[in-house]
């Protein structure tokens, strides 16, 4: 079979890369790529499914509600665990799209029926937010399939804002980002590292990363949107700071891979960097969404890079918006700031065309 | 070296020993970007920034002065927009593409002319006839142009027509009605693709065109059904049935002619909101949402078997 030979040749060649040490298990790679043949399905069928598991998750609970659901406390509880073991063991049993698409409607309804039953407990709602974060939690602990443990990782972070929010110590904004900046950095430049620690962090790895790219998102939007959500954040140039210290060490990073060698160069480099970035001192949203495009483009990650893009748009905009300066300024600043950008890709296009005539 | 994925590498590293440092040097020589690439990424990056942030701090400039331009300079200068976006589609020498880019600005800058005009001389801009005569004037343009995207604009303006029309003159028109009329208008236009344009021009659309009219007149007719059901069961409603049976009826053989499954995803889709929606009607009582939740289920799982077995037999077959 020409893809068994296509996947043999490949061993072969790792195998000659690595040296004597390598050893790998034939049967079960052989085993690994023919399961993900047959799983193949179109985009439709996945649209589908996913209404499908969602509207059945609705009814189901509709007519739970009808039988009296929401009138006990004790029952809210233990259906909401209920609800969100049965998410666990069929992710972890099954592996169709129909099966996927029900245990997440299942997990994210036994959160939500977890909350309202501790809330008719009396529990205050940081409790109910530590306990959303510690389920989720256990989650990843236990499960490593793809979506659900993507789904996972967003409702411990989320948990994480709303304790912020409902505590209304919201200085801890910047603390949340900064932190999972940091993180999301050291998850995507230390790929190798992460997935050769054992299988579990393997599998878990996809889910994390893109997980960890939508809290920073929600994080940053929230910074962002200060004003506009009446959210008092002093010393904003702090989160600023740190994230364009994560940014530059990337740009160190890049200036590697490019290998540029000439000091001149180096120093023309990080010191255009620096006056781009500074202009960005009072907006944090728009460096994370920078951090963001250079990380994914680095791994070629093209989902992030695109999400990344995606969000970079967004934040300008809604920077330049929010500013509160006349539209005559701000066009001002808007041309200034382009030319400075005209003139870095002009920096880029020359040396570029140096490199080619060497 | 053979060329790995990254599918391949995580295959590979969870059933082996492979050391850190050798995924990490893989990964870096297969999948990391290459500094070409870094380049070419930085260029594009910094270009579009650049053009980006100048024609928005032009925009802004004009934005701050508009209310001071005396309104001859404001119509003045749309229509010299317009004028030169034309100039570039019929003259300049650039690839189809930019020129069909160019038509579809020209085309969005009619309506953007309109508006201006609308809020000079204060017509209400909002109204159905903007909508209407913003769609006849870019007709011709449309018609010439075999280009996917100012089609669908062109499609999407008609049915604002429609709407606006049903909710601001005639307002006697049923939901039901004007359900109908956006299923034939969608359906009629995706019949004249399908049939019309291989024999006339031989240029074919992509494959999303047809899946957004499609998805178009299949939403309206399901609305349309739904809001059937809810009310009565009149003339109109058995109109739009029996015109839905025949076309779903021919959209499934369609489907199974040339092997996709997506026409035959969606249709599944709007049947299991129809039978839904009159298993909600017919039941009143509280068993309704549990027969519901177990028609859902099997009705789903079904298509989907179906689909997929479909979709095998295509693939293998």
């Amino acid at each position: 079979m020409d893809k068994n030979e296509q996947i043999l040749a490949t061993l072969k060649s790792v195998q000659d890369f690595e040296g004597k040490e390598f050893q790998c298990n034939e049967q079960a790679i052989l085993l690994e790529y023919q399961k993900r043949e047959q799983n193949k399905t179109s985009l439709a069928i996945k649209i589908l499914s996913l209404f499908g598991g969602f509207f059945a998750t609705q009814s189901f609970l509709g007519f739970l509600s009808l039988m009296g659901l929401f009138d006990s406390p004790t029952a809210l509880v233990a259906v909401g665990i209920a609800f969100v073991i049965a998410a666990i063991s069929i992710n972890k049993k099954f592996d169709k799209i129909i099966f996927d698409t029900i245990s997440i409607s299942a997990y994210v309804t036994g959160l939500v029926l977890l909350g309202i039953g501790l809330h008719f407990f009396n529990a205050t709602n940081s409790v109910i937010a530590l306990a959303i974060f510690v389920v989720a939690f256990i989650t990843l602990v236990l499960n490593q399939t793809y979506i659900l443990s993507f789904v996972a990782v967003i409702t411990a972070c989320g948990s994480i804002l709303s304790l912020i929010i409902l505590n209304k110590v919201y200085e801890l904004f910047q603390m949340y980002t900064v932190l999972i900046a940091a993180m999301l950095t050291y998850v995507i430049l230390n790929e190798g590292k992460i997935i050769t620690i054992n299988n579990k962090f393997s599998k878990l790895y996809n889910p994390i990363r893109i997980g960890l790219i939508f809290s920073l998102l929600f994080g940053l939007a929230f910074l962002g949107n200060r004003t506009i959500l009446d959210l008092n954040i002093g010393f904003i140039w702090l989160s600023s700071v740190m994230l364009m210290l994560l940014v530059i060490y990337l740009v160190s990073q890049i200036v590697k891979i490019l290998e540029v060698t000439d000091k001149k160069n180096q120093i023309t480099i990080y010191l255009l960097t620096v006056l781009v970035l500074s202009s960005t001192i009072f907006a944090p949203s728009i460096l994370g969404a920078i951090l963001i495009v250079l990380l994914c483009f680095l791994v070629n990650y093209k989902t992030g890079l695109v999400i990344g893009i995606i969000a970079l748009i967004y934040f300008i905009s809604q920077y330049y918006y929010d500013l509160n300066f006349s539209l005559l300024t701000k066009s001002i600043i808007l041309i200034v700031s382009g030319i400075l950008f005209l003139v870095f890709y002009a920096f880029i296009h020359k040396k570029s065309v140096q490199n080619e005539k060497i | 070296m053979v060329k790995l994925s990254r599918d391949d590498i995580y295959i590979i590293s969870q059933n082996s020993n492979w050391s850190a440092k050798g995924v990490q040097s893989i990964l870096k020589q297969n999948i990391y970007s290459s500094p070409t690439s870094w380049q070419q990424f930085l260029r594009l990056f910094f270009l579009s920034l650049g053009i980006g942030f100048a024609t928005f701090g032009v925009l802004f400039f004009f934005a701050y002065n508009w209310a001071d331009l005396h309104k001859f300079v404001k119509l003045g200068l749309m229509e010299g927009l317009i004028i030169i976006t034309t100039f570039v589609v019929l003259f300049s020498k650039f690839n189809d593409l930019i020129k069909n880019l160019a038509l579809t600005s020209a085309s969005i800058l009619v309506g953007v002319l309109f508006a201006v005009f609308g809020q000079i001389y204060q017509t209400g801009a909002n109204a159905y006839d903007f909508f209407l005569g913003w769609t006849l004037f870019i007709s011709l343009w449309v018609l010439i142009s075999n280009f996917a995207p100012l089609w669908l604009i062109y499609l999407t303006l008609i049915n604002t027509t429609l709407v606006l029309y049903s909710q601001q003159v005639a307002q006697d028109w049923s939901g039901v009605f004007i359900s109908t009329l956006l299923l034939l208008v969608n359906s009629l236009f995706f019949i004249f693709f399908i049939v019309g344009f291989k024999k006339i021009t031989k240029i074919s659309f992509p494959k999303w065109f047809f899946y957004t009219i499609a998805l178009a007149a299949i939403f309206s007719a399901t609305i349309g059904i739904v809001i059937g059901i809810f009310s009565k069961f009149d003339i109109s409603f058995w109109t739009l049935f029996v015109l839905t049976s025949i076309l779903y009826a021919s959209a499934v053989w369609y489907s199974l002619q040339i092997n996709t499954t997506f026409y035959l995803a969606i249709i599944a889709f709007s049947l299991v909101v129809i039978i839904t929606s009159f298993l909600i009607k017919i039941f009143k009582s509280d068993a309704s949402y549990l027969i519901v939740t177990l028609f859902i289920i099997g009705s789903i799982t079904f298509s989907i078997k179906l689909l997929l077995d479909l979709q095998k037999k295509w693939t293998n077959g």
